[in-house]
């Protein structure tokens, strides 16, 4: 065995202490969605952390399959969940990223894109248009500084399945309450934070903290989980605003009977906890209150539910697509086999990697739905679902 | 040491897609649960037992070291290849063959994960018995390898008594059976419970008949508090002389419960160790045992103990006990898990003799383990930076090991020799034992290649 010489080690000191806590048990073995797919140990948690201390050692380089295992990893955080002595995996991985960013050999090119199209346009599709542009044009009626809520709409339900914003609106209109959009929101750049790009994550966030700040907003909601845990979690905020994720802003207006959803939907139902929802932002329960009001939906709770779900894949879906596809497959078949008919997700971005594998494998019987589609359902302000459909 | 091996052989017997050479995997597949480290050639995943048997033509004709692995979750190094070689890791030959309902037996394949094997035989109203902590990840082939036990091992046994017959590849590629479909057996030597607790050192394990046994109707959990170990020792002593058949009986020193309320939350009285009883069987017969079990915390100056009402209360009950091993990690940056095992009733002076030892060194020892069939986990929590530490801590290890040898126990109830406690095991067995055990090692296995360097160290 080689080792190369004593070279400095690349990671802080208090890194190093949390990669020391691994007592290499395994128990990751049994929950990471990456090692089900591929059972090589390099591509679970303890493997990994391995990989990331002889890499800190200079034993090993950051050669492409030393990169292939770095950011394979979805970053979901369920081997956190059962982890025994609680090894903060999410703040190691965050680090070695940061460094491989630091040295030019990381992100891979499909994520710096990415983050490039975010600086550049301020959405991560990289389009030139403004938010009131598109098809939310309509509902730019409010200022945020006048409404009951800022809506930060985020590039998903912005940009891509807009109806995922144009429910919770109507939702929120039905309740009596104003919304507020503003056509300057820019990316929330979580994905550079996940990425380990802390300098472009952290001059983004204070951007948007001050443009935001400078909205005068009462209160803040977002649907996308992942702008949420950025925004709650991430953001150096100077006031106070308090942040919501939509299912308990919607948990909020059922139990003060500011909505009643009536319209029947008897059916079997999986909710699909997301991860930046769940782990991230500890939201169990809201989304459960908002199914349960529905007259006729019945939850049922697959083995794997709550924390410790299984991500969709989809951080992962551009570089490594085959992960997604065998990720997303392996809850698709579960939820199949317990017989519901929906699958509901909170989440743009699980709802389109969870439908994008159904529909490549043909389970044309399940539906796959956003939590807000199903609510404006039963309240009778759409009268279809799914509203997206595949081919 | 240089190691040629012939990579497109072996790609041939499993396929590319089952073999592992970049140097990044053989790092990740250089260690086990313990800090032992050495990597190994390659890496392969065979997918039928003759693969494993070409794989054994193939090392035996080139004297290459052939390594068995399942989870890696060994807590003695038995699955690391200190001298090089194959690693031959058996979790893609994961299938329960065989159900036998009618006769209680199941046929799996080595790396079958025990709880993939507990989900299937579940609603079967089936369990496998044997219960590693690790049951989430580990594979039915550690656990043989390893002879594992568990928490209900005081009333179940170990796997060995559940293993009924074995199909192996011996180090020669040679395929054979050992053992028998039937529950008596006297036909030959009993080669199968030899191969258990082998350590991979005598053969390769490709099928594995079991015994699995009916779930009980019931399980009750209780946990009582005392005041010194000394007391609860006696206190467990007596629920098995009484033969109220516990199928637990699991003890916490101080040190170990104040671990487990800081990193869990759970809260224990004022008290000097704890002891967590579990009985399982029909409802009518636990609830007679259950009326003995509580004259006896009484009669033992229980401070106060508790009854599970219900499933929800037992889990955190038992929760409690399943967290020592992580809890204990936050005293010391290093926790050495021991597992020596004493006969039941000296268990009340080796918790005194650990106590002496810590004393003596000046070094923290946090004790927990299954006190119901004498098998002690002290864990030996220093820092292995600080020089001086580090040398104690061997010296404290010595020590416990040999206060168990003169309690006439063993220095491992359930991990194994491994390369951990290659030492000891040369004290604990005469040189005529270890003779016999290495000449049947030499007859199995003549040019030293299934998972050479561990039990013996060199043969
Ligand atoms: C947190 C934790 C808790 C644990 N709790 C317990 C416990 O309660 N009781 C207990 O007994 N142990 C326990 N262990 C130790 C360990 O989990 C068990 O020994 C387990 O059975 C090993 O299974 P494995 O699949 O991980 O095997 P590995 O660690 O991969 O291998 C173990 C040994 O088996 C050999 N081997 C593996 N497969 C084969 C095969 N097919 N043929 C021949 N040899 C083979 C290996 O060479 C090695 O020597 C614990 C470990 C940890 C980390
Ligand atoms: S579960 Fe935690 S401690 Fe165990 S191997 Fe995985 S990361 Fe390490
Ligand atoms: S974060 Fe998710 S993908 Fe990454 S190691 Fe943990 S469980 Fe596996």
């Amino acid at each position: 065995m080689t080792v190369k010489g004593k070279l400095s080690p690349k990671l802080s000191k208090s890194i190093i202490e949390a990669l020391q806590k691994c007592s290499q048990c395994g128990k990751c073995r049994s929950i990471c969605p990456t090692f089900e797919y591929k059972n090589i140990e390099s591509y679970n948690e303890r493997g990994r952390l391995m990989l990331y201390k002889a890499w800190n050692n200079g034993e090993i380089e950051a050669s492409p399959a030393f990169i292939d295992r770095v950011y394979t990893c979805l970053l979901c955080r369920v081997c956190e969940e059962t982890c025994p002595p609680k090894v903060r995996y999410m703040e190691i991985a965050e680090a070695v990223r940061g460094k491989l960013a630091e040295e030019g050999v990381g992100p891979v090119p499909e994520q710096k894109q990415a983050i490039e199209a975010i600086k550049k346009t301020g959405n991560v599709f990289g389009q030139e248009s403004k938010l009131n542009e598109g098809d939310l044009a309509e509902f730019f009626t409010t200022a945020p500084k006048d409404a009951d809520y800022y809506f930060f709409v985020g590039c998903m339900a912005g940009r891509n399945y807009t109806n995922l914003a144009k429910n919770a609106i109507l939702i929120l209109r039905k309740a009596g309450l104003t919304v507020g959009l503003d056509p300057d929101e820019k990316c929330c750049a979580g994905v550079a934070k996940l990425q380990g790009v802390e300098s472009d994550f952290s001059k983004i966030a204070a951007e948007n903290v001050k443009h935001i700040e400078g909205l005068n907003p009462k209160k803040i909601f977002t649907v996308c989980p992942m702008c949420y845990a950025a925004l709650k979690k991430e953001y150096p905020w100077t006031k106070h605003i308090p942040i919501q994720h939509i299912t308990e802003v919607y948990a909020e207006l059922l139990a003060k009977k500011m909505i009643k959803p009536t319209r029947e939907l008897p059916a079997k139902v999986v909710f699909f906890d997301s991860c930046h929802l769940g782990r991230w932002s500890g939201v169990y329960d809201a989304p459960r209150i908002v199914l349960n009001s529905i007259p006729g939906l019945q939850i049922i709770e697959l083995e794997r539910t709550r924390n410790l779900q299984r991500c969709c894949g989809g951080p992962i879906r551009v570089p490594y697509v085959d992960f997604r596809n065998e990720i997303a497959g392996r809850t698709l078949q579960e939820v199949e086999a317990s017989g519901a008919e929906y699958l509901v997700t909170p989440c743009g971005t699980c709802l389109f990697n969870l439908q994008s594998v159904a529909s490549a494998n043909f389970m044309e019987d399940l539906k796959i739905v956003d939590i807000s589609e199903v609510l404006a359902f039963s309240l009778e302000l759409i009268d279809k679902i799914p509203q997206y459909e595949f081919e | 040491m240089t190691l040629t091996l012939d990579t497109k052989k072996l790609e041939q017997i499993v396929g590319p897609e089952n073999m592992l050479t970049d140097p990044v995997d053989l790092v990740v597949y250089s260690s086990d649960a313990t800090h032992t480290k050495s990597k190994p050639n390659i890496v392969i995943f065979p997918t039928t037992t003759q693969q494993v048997s070409d794989i054994m033509k193939y090392a035996s004709a080139n004297r290459i070291p052939v390594v068995p692995r399942g989870a890696g979750s060994s807590l003695s190094g038995g699955p690391v290849a200190v001298k090089g070689g194959i690693i031959v890791d058996f979790t893609k030959m994961n299938k329960i063959l065989n159900v036998d309902t009618d006769n209680f037996e199941v046929l799996v394949e080595p790396g079958v994960v025990y709880k993939t094997l507990e989900k299937k035989l579940k609603p079967l109203g089936l369990f496998f018995p044997p219960d590693p902590s690790s049951q989430d990840w580990c594979t039915i082939g550690g656990m043989i390898a390893e002879n594992a036990g568990g928490m209900r091992a005081v009333k179940y046994g170990v796997t060995r008594d559940w293993v009924m017959g074995l199909e192996v590849v011996l180090a020669n590629g040679d395929i054979a059976w050992f053992g028998s479909g039937t529950y008596k057996f006297a036909s030959g030597y009993e080669m199968h419970r030899l191969i258990v607790g082998s350590e991979g050192t005598l053969a390769l394990i490709t099928k594995a008949l079991l015994k699995v046994a009916p779930l009980p109707e019931a399980r009750l959990a209780a946990i009582a508090y005392f005041k010194t170990l000394e007391e609860a020792g006696k206190c467990v002593y007596e629920t098995i002389r009484r033969g109220l058949q516990p199928s637990g009986a699991e003890i916490m020193d101080r040190l170990t419960m104040d671990a487990v309320s800081k990193f869990t939350g759970i809260t224990f009285p004022e008290c000097g160790a704890v002891v967590v009883n579990e009985l399982d069987g029909d409802t009518d017969s636990i609830k007679k045992r259950l009326k003995i079990l509580e004259e006896i915390y009484k009669q033992h100056n229980a401070i106060s103990y508790r009854i599970a009402k219900d499933e929800h209360e037992a889990e955190k009950i038992f929760e409690s006990r399943h967290a020592a091993y992580s809890a204990l990690s936050t005293y010391k940056p290093t926790t050495e898990l021991e597992d020596v095992t004493v006969p039941i009733s000296k268990v009340p002076e080796m918790f005194k003799r650990i106590e002496e030892i810590s004393k003596k060194y000046g070094i923290m020892i946090a004790t927990f383990g299954h006190m119901g069939d004498g098998n002690l986990h002290p864990n030996i929590l220093y820092d292995e930076n600080i020089p001086e530490e580090k040398e104690k801590a061997e010296l404290v290890k010595d020590e416990i090991f040999k206060a168990a040898l003169d309690l006439k126990g063993t220095i491992t109830g359930e991990h194994g020799v491994g390369c951990s406690k290659i030492k000891f095991f040369g004290i604990e067995h005469s040189p005529c034992s270890v003779n016999a055990q290495k000449a049947i090692k030499k007859a199995l296995d003549p040019y030293n290649i299934l998972n050479p360097g561990k039990i013996f160290g060199e043969m």
